[in-house]
């Protein structure tokens, strides 16, 4: 991971991260412990911003990953799986370090930021985006294959 | 060698005689045919054997240099006077002029996200989806729905003299390569792909025979940017012992004999007019 300093961090800072929602409000990863949700012993809780919706004629369904999986989110759509993998881009221009955003399988190029903050509704984003992009076709097995974009 | 020429000053017969090539390779039943070149690129997104080759590294651009190359020698077996032509979007922004006409690319998709209705690639038929992450057969684009990059933020991006910096992903803050494509600002690989959608918005993108243009113009970026800070390999990095990246002497797989040291210079292969 860089380690960038302050005179870097004023340096570079021009180079934000080129995603969709507020970078100001990204998950920071190197802050990221503070932020994170206490351990809990009831594994079935559901986390607040999972969802199970129709949108545009499609069944949406969104599971944020847990703990130790906190960045394995899971989406369906119309029951078949979408690949959701991180992708770590630059810090906002205030910050340092790194944030964390996600692609799918649908939209690969357009990294959208999931925390449970500012970008808290970031995985319906994604989820909707892909239905979009889907129109009246469904997802293949194609789209559910994950895989490791180098974090 | 071949000359790569703007798509929008492409005659009907060059026009034509890309289509048709392209085509033959669509059909192509054995070898390395258009659909491998889908696959490949489907691949070759996330990193392989813990390196990562075609995104998110330093060897986005050779890369894509030598799929490209790939690419035009496999048209070039069909017809030896087709070379790839380049889409230049900060000039062509509209989602109804070259090359989004119905002699050459067609245009957006029915009802905004559709199918395309016009041009040789539209519908099944004339050009079937066979390796796709939905279950759509035809060709699908959803144009407009990013802003393409300005001449001002390409000026910006090519002003930058340091090639690539670490960690040497997406994440890069420093050097030119992570703003080209498009995980830093200015955005100006990545939002491109965006603004096309459908297909193009996939990690199937190259299904959108639109993909090789767009590339095209990246590419002929990058021969600006060498133009600019020269062509020599103390140019590219990094130059050695960087994991999880392709070092300036390492093969850039699936090709193992080619490295980003080897595609620097490409002007005994090609040149853009």
């Amino acid at each position: 991971m860089s380690k960038m300093n302050r005179r870097d961090a004023l340096r570079y800072g021009a180079a934000a991260a080129a995603v969709i929602g507020s970078a100001v409000g990204a998950q920071i990863l190197a802050t990221s412990s503070s932020a994170a949700p206490s351990p809990t012993t009831a594994p079935a809780d559901p986390d607040p911003r999972d969802f199970e919706l129709d949108y545009r004629g499609k069944k949406i369904k969104g599971a944020h990953g847990k703990a130790e999986t906190k960045h394995s989110h899971q989406v369906h759509i119309n029951g078949r799986k979408l690949a959701v993998m991180p992708i770590e881009l630059p810090a906002a221009a205030d910050a340092s370090g790194v944030s964390l955003g996600f692609i799918s399988a649908l939209n690969h190029y357009e990294p959208v930021l999931i925390d449970e903050d500012r970008n808290k509704d970031g995985l319906l984003k994604l989820a909707r985006q892909a239905v979009d992009a889907l129109g009246d076709s469904e997802l293949t097995a194609l789209a559910s294959t994950e895989h490791d974009h180098g974090r | 060698m071949g000359v790569r020429k703007n798509a929008r000053n492409l005659t009907s017969t060059e026009k034509a005689a890309f289509v048709s090539a392209v085509k033959q390779l669509k059909a192509q039943t054995t070898g390395r045919n258009y659909d491998w070149y889908v696959t490949t690129h489907i691949n070759y997104f996330a990193s392989v054997g813990g390196i990562r080759y075609a995104h998110q590294s330093p060897s986005f651009l050779p890369w894509h240099r030598q799929y490209l190359i790939e690419f035009e020698r496999a048209l070039q077996v069909y017809d030896p006077a087709v070379s790839i032509p380049y889409w230049d979007w900060t000039v062509d922004r509209s989602t109804t002029g070259a090359p989004f006409t119905a002699d050459f690319m067609g245009g957006n998709g029915s009802g905004g996200n559709g199918p395309i209705t016009t041009g040789p690639f539209a519908g099944a038929t004339n050009w079937r989806i066979n390796v796709g992450s939905t279950t759509s057969t035809s060709l699908r684009r959803a144009m407009g729905s990013a802003t393409l990059p300005s001449a001002t933020q390409v000026t910006s991006v090519l002003g930058n003299s340091t090639y690539d910096a670490a960690p040497w992903n997406s994440s890069a803050t420093s050097g030119m390569r992570n703003r080209m494509e498009g995980w830093a600002t200015p955005n100006l690989h990545n939002v491109v792909h965006v603004w096309v959608g459908g297909h193009m918005g996939q990690q199937d993108s190259p299904n959108d025979p639109v993909f090789w243009l767009h590339h095209c113009n990246i590419d002929r970026l990058w021969s600006q940017w060498q133009t600019r800070w020269g062509f020599d390999t103390s140019r590219y990095l990094p130059a050695a012992n960087t994991t999880g990246v392709v070092d300036l002497n390492e093969p850039l797989q699936p090709w193992p004999d080619v490295t980003p040291a080897s595609v620097l210079n490409h002007s005994s292969t090609y040149t853009y007019a």
